[in-house]
């Protein structure tokens, strides 16, 4: 089998669109950490404060927390502003995708449909976890260049949530481009947007805080942990579904 | 070669191909003409395995058209409508690429072609014109010893030059033992007349013309018959596509002419002349831009 030549195709497939996901993940992930003020831009539960983590945070800050919370409120509504120009340029890849006729060459390669998905769901799930990593690394090395006295018990929940949270947005996208005709991967795009208001929401983001979308979207932890993973499913599902009557791969 | 019955193309309710049944032999090149829209890239799409039929059946080299799509890739050798390549590759890596999935691919065999058009190996591919590409693309192809070539307008950006290499690289492998056979569709009636032994014209989806160019030019002629008013000389002739008369001259086109032809006439009409027509005749008749 020609699994290297596969692979090649399929890295060459999402490549652009992976670098454009990575500038948004590091771009994304530096704003919340620099402007933001606060690891992983932290939930509103975390605003929740002990005294002592007030008085400490105060310290920290040189100032009112009441004035940090501002800030973050300007930072949050620029980071969340990036979110949604990063997704805008990563819906269009799908858009490319169509006008550059990806489809076409892979088309005219044999391509064992399985084989393809399989390479290329593969290869995504892959890309998705250097994203969460390169997330996460900006936040954990932007935490400790401006000194938050986050507990690290903390540091690495916002890691794994803001680089997950980032990352599966990001990675429905790219999934959604592997689609030539645009049905399903208008769903996931718009799964994917609900996922990164529901994302911009728990974080105190305008955004989502505009549209209130927490009120009728599940909780982020829930979300991450349950209904991102289902969907991923429901997506494996549907495009296992859709390669048996597919008209191209 | 191929065989199609009934093969039908529609992508939802939109048609772009309706019930094709034609046979091509092995060793035939079958050029395909239409307007924009016709259906043109649709057929070599189901006839290179990237799409399936919508209804109707066939075979490409033996391969079922619906069922074994992967089978017909690998003895297909298609150079696609969008000339799709990805821009950050050079064509080095492209003909690496591709002869990964094709064990019959000679990577030598297409640089020495590429070398020949010009296109420099090493550039990346956002770097050349649309012309380069399809050079790139067809390189790949004409490096494969495939069954059958799957060209969508592959002279479409080409300097003269290289269309003419194109032309004699192709015949030289249809006319090889392995007989191997080729599809190409375009828009240049010139060329196909010049290249294909077989026609078909789409119109709208719909087979408009199908067979042998010899036959169907042998078939088509243009007939100019003197008759006195009154007489319906087109009712009586068979296969007329088109009539058009003045002061007693009538002037018939007909996709049937035979041998027997005349003695067809009614009584009263006289045949003045006959003339045999190119296929940019035929073919403009036929998508009713008559000239």
């Amino acid at each position: 089998m020609h699994h290297s030549a596969v692979l090649r195709h399929t890295w060459w497939s999402v490549r652009g669109r992976f670098a454009i996901a990575l500038f948004i993940v590091i771009v994304h992930a530096s704003a919340t950490v620099l402007l933001f003020g606060r690891v992983g831009g932290g939930a509103p539960e975390a605003w929740e404060m002990t005294p002592e983590d007030r008085e400490s945070a105060e310290r920290l800050l040189g100032g009112s927390y009441a004035e940090y919370l501002g800030e973050g409120w300007a930072g949050g509504q620029l980071s969340g502003l990036l979110a949604f120009v990063g997704l805008a340029l990563a819906a269009g890849g799908v858009v490319a995708e169509r006008r550059h006729g990806t489809a076409d060459l892979t088309g005219s390669f044999p391509i064992p449909p399985a084989h393809w998905l399989l390479m290329r769901c593969g290869l995504v799930l892959i890309l998705l976890v250097l994203l969460g990593v390169a997330s996460a690394a900006v936040v954990t090395i932007g935490a400790i260049a401006i000194g938050t006295a986050t507990p690290l018990g903390l540091v690495a929940a916002s890691v794994v949530l803001a680089g997950l949270g980032h990352a599966y947005a990001v990675t429905f996208v790219l999934l959604a481009s592997t689609w030539t005709r645009d049905t399903i991967g208008a769903a996931l795009l718009g799964l994917a947007l609900l996922y990164v208001l529901d994302g911009t929401a728990s974080a105190g983001w305008q955004p989502g805080l505009l549209l209130d979308i927490r009120a009728w979207s599940p909780s982020p932890p829930w979300f991450a942990i349950a209904v991102a993973p289902g969907l991923t499913v429901s997506f494996l599902f549907l495009a296992i579904r859709r390669f048996a009557t597919a008209d191209r791969p | 070669m191929i065989q199609t019955d009934s093969l039908t193309k529609r992508y939802g309710r939109l048609p772009a191909l309706e019930r094709l049944t034609m046979t091509v032999p092995a060793g035939s090149v079958l050029g395909v003409l239409g307007p924009n829209g016709a259906g043109k890239t649709t057929l070599l799409r189901v006839l290179g395995g990237l799409t399936r039929p919508t209804a109707g059946n066939g075979s490409v080299v033996g391969w079922d058209l619906a069922g074994d799509t992967v089978a017909i890739r690998r003895v297909t050798a298609l150079v696609h409508e969008s000339k799709m390549l990805y821009r950050g590759m050079s064509a080095e890596a492209f003909l690496r690429l591709y002869a990964g999935f094709f064990p019959d691919a000679s990577v030598d065999a297409a640089h020495a072609l590429l070398r020949q058009w010009r296109v420099e190996p090493d550039r990346r591919v956002d770097a050349l014109s649309r012309g380069a590409r399809t050079k790139i693309l067809l390189a790949a192809a004409l490096a494969r010893r495939p069954k059958l070539f799957l060209l969508d307008e592959p002279s479409e950006g080409l300097d003269p030059n290289a269309v003419e290499d194109l032309w004699s690289r192709l015949l030289d492998r249809v006319g090889d033992d392995g007989g191997a056979g080729a599809v190409l569709s375009t828009h240049r009636v010139e060329e196909a007349e010049r290249v294909c032994d077989r026609i078909l014209v789409l119109h709208g989806g719909d087979v408009a013309l199908e067979g042998d160019l010899e036959e169907v030019r042998m078939r088509w002629r243009r007939i100019i018959i003197r008759a006195a008013s009154g007489i319906d000389v087109a009712a009586a002739l068979p296969g007329v596509v088109a009539t058009s008369s003045r002061q007693g001259l009538h002037e018939v086109t007909t996709s049937a002419w035979h041998s027997s032809y005349p003695e067809r006439l009614p009584r009263g009409a006289e045949l003045l002349e006959t003339r045999g027509m190119g296929l940019r005749e035929i073919y403009l008749t036929v998508v009713g831009h008559a000239p």
